[in-house]
């Protein structure tokens, strides 16, 4: 039984998905990495993968940033599944910690993009609903607004301040005590 | 798309921010704009907030309150609805709201963050107070009974100016739930004698609990009310039927010291624990509240004087540090006996005028674990010495040490200073009313 189990695993695991970018661009990608995306874990189940799945939304650029989480994490859920049952409890532990902590130091690398790839990752990850990917840009989005007036945030950000005066005196009425 | 990114993107990022950050997010751009006014309208998951201090000062003005973030170490200063702030008592602090007494002695519950403000149940509805009328049929004084479900009336009853009663009747205030929700049970703890009374979200009166008194400090848990007693007893209610008598929890010590305060709080696990606040001498306590002009203490630490010198009556006020220790006990309501416990772990408690809390400082990452963050909320220093410097601090349960919170100290005497976690969540009130 359980040799069948793993046959079966690594055949999910080599059915390969095509991914096309809103440039037209190709990615051949494993089942496993690309049902991180719920979306694109939907279109396989409805049998629409067929010739592709394009991504009329994502360009080559953010899909191929999109990809390399995907692989990274894939492996990683695959592996702490693999490990639970070859490990004494002490071992397991020691295993998950150096993966989680790989895993880690992975997120903050992959983190290091400039602010209009961060907003296009994050874009993406809605998109293809990849939950873990949007967890991860959203806080880092959160955390750089930390302790910023609004004006920092704009500028940081490239955002036009488009508030109607009407909106920005109802805002300082109601929040002015937040930005002394 | 202006601000790059969608609502509900956007609101899922806010909804991982603290209060000030959340606020100035919001006027970042119409996108971002709209995006907080959803989440504080809807209400969705909000990152649990790090209390603050809420505080007035003489310098910010009759109407503003004073906010010191934990989070931020930073004061801010906010405008809250009338009537002016400076002229209420205030009794309670919950789930972002705080409870006050106005110049009538009628109580509101405030949201300090959104500016919401609920006029609770009139005073006159209390079960000890009535209202009495002058020629032209308006309320002029309040006539107060000593009244307890035990004991009947005990003498004849007092005749208050309306702004007085709330000196006598007041002692804390309690709320089931964010009144955000629509649903809550505002619990009160009055006189004579610390007797409890509630009402719900949309009662227009007072619902006395005539079976017992010497309540100190209550908790909600699983749909009971918790109360414990001056002496440690616990009593538990359910406030759903409020004609059935509380069970005993918890039988009260015999040989309670009587100026032990009780505190009663549910902890992250669902524990219920007791808090003793346990004052340094207690005969030194009496002495100070009978006699007000001891000498000012060498030790200057919670007295330093505002920075613009506002306040200038602190200077002949003396000051003497009364709370010096907590004891730290988990009620183990099958056993019904209190089990000492010397570390809090990773638990921090906030206890004073507010409802007690008790939250897992590993969330809050400007939190201390094992420690307990005090505001003063001795009744005889609270309500009878309006003038008398405020203690506050954080207790360290390792070492038995208080340390101080802010300094210079920037708040006034009175109201007294209250814990708050902050709660963005904006009410419709037209709705509501």
């Amino acid at each position: 039984m359980a040799s069948a189990g793993s046959g079966d695993e690594k055949a999910a695991a080599a059915a390969m998905i095509t991914l096309i970018s809103s440039d037209n661009e190709k990615f051949e990608v494993t089942e496993a990495t690309a049902t991180l995306s719920q979306t694109i874990r939907h279109m396989i189940e409805d049998g629409c993968t067929d010739g592709g799945v394009p991504l009329p939304n994502v360009t080559s650029k953010i899909l191929a940033r999109v990809i390399e989480y995907c692989k990274k994490h894939a492996t990683a859920a695959a592996g702490e599944e693999g490990s639970s049952s070859s490990f004494s409890d002490a071992a397991f532990l020691e295993v998950d910690r150096a993966f989680l902590e790989e895993l880690e130091e992975f997120d903050d690398a992959f983190l290091e993009v400039d602010r209009a790839t961060l907003f296009d990752l994050i874009l993406a990850a809605n998109y293809l609903d990849i939950k873990g990917l949007l967890n991860l840009t959203c806080q880092k989005v959160a955390d750089s607004v930390k302790g910023k007036t609004p004006e920092q945030i704009r500028e940081m950000y490239n955002i036009v301040n488009d508030l109607t005066p009407e909106e920005e005196a109802e805002i300082r009425r109601e929040t002015q005590w937040a930005f002394e | 798309m202006p601000g790059g990114l969608p609502a509900d993107v956007l609101m899922k990022i806010f909804a991982t921010l603290e209060v000030p950050d959340l606020v100035r997010a919001g006027s970042v751009c119409s996108s971002w704009l709209h995006a907080y006014n959803c989440l504080r309208k809807f209400g969705a998951c909000i990152q649990p907030q790090t209390p603050s201090l809420i505080y007035t000062s003489k310098s910010s003005g009759a109407s503003a309150a004073g906010f010191y973030s934990l989070l931020e170490n930073k004061p801010y200063t906010f405008t809250l609805p009338d009537p002016p702030i400076r002229s209420r008592y205030l009794i309670g602090s919950a789930y972002g709201w705080i409870v006050t007494a106005d110049e009538r002695s009628e109580l509101h519950l405030v949201n300090p963050i959104t500016g919401d403000q609920i006029a609770l149940p009139s005073v006159t509805t209390i079960e000890q107070v009535k209202p009495i009328y002058d020629n032209n049929g308006a309320i002029h004084m309040y006539g107060y009974s000593r009244y307890t479900g035990a004991e009947g009336y005990l003498d004849p009853p007092s005749v208050f100016r309306l702004d007085k009663l709330r000196d006598y009747i007041f002692y804390k205030a309690f709320l089931s739930s964010d009144p955000f929700t629509g649903n809550y049970i505002v619990v009160l703890i009055h006189h004579p004698y610390w007797q409890i009374s509630f009402a719900r979200g949309r009662d227009d009166h007072w619902t006395w609990l005539p079976y017992h008194a010497c309540y100190t400090d209550c908790a909600f848990k699983d749909e009971l009310l918790y109360a414990t007693l001056v002496d440690g007893e616990i009593h538990a209610y359910d406030i759903n039927d409020p004609s059935v008598k509380p069970r005993v929890v918890m039988e009260g010590l015999k040989d309670c010291p009587p100026l032990y305060k009780m505190y009663i709080a549910q902890a992250p696990c669902g524990d219920l624990l007791q808090i003793w606040k346990v004052p340094e001498d207690s005969e030194q306590e009496v002495e100070d509240v009978s006699e007000p002009d001891l000498d000012p203490p060498d030790d200057d630490e919670y007295f330093s004087v505002s920075e613009d010198g506002s306040e200038p009556e602190l200077e002949t006020v003396p000051y003497r540090r009364y709370t010096t220790a907590f004891k730290v006990y988990r009620v183990d309501l099958t056993a019904k006996k209190l089990v000492e416990i010397s570390s809090l772990g990773d638990n921090v408690l906030f206890l004073g005028l507010n409802q007690s809390l008790c939250l897992c400082a590993k969330e809050y990452p400007q939190l201390k674990g094992n420690h307990i963050y005090f505001t003063d909320d001795n009744e005889y220093m609270v309500f009878g010495s309006k003038n008398k410097c405020r203690e506050m601090g954080v207790f360290n349960l390792d070492n038995k040490m208080s340390e101080k919170i802010v300094s210079p100290r920037i708040w006034s005497n009175w109201p007294p200073p209250v814990w708050i976690v902050p709660n963005p969540r904006k009410m419709n009130l037209a709705l509501l009313n």
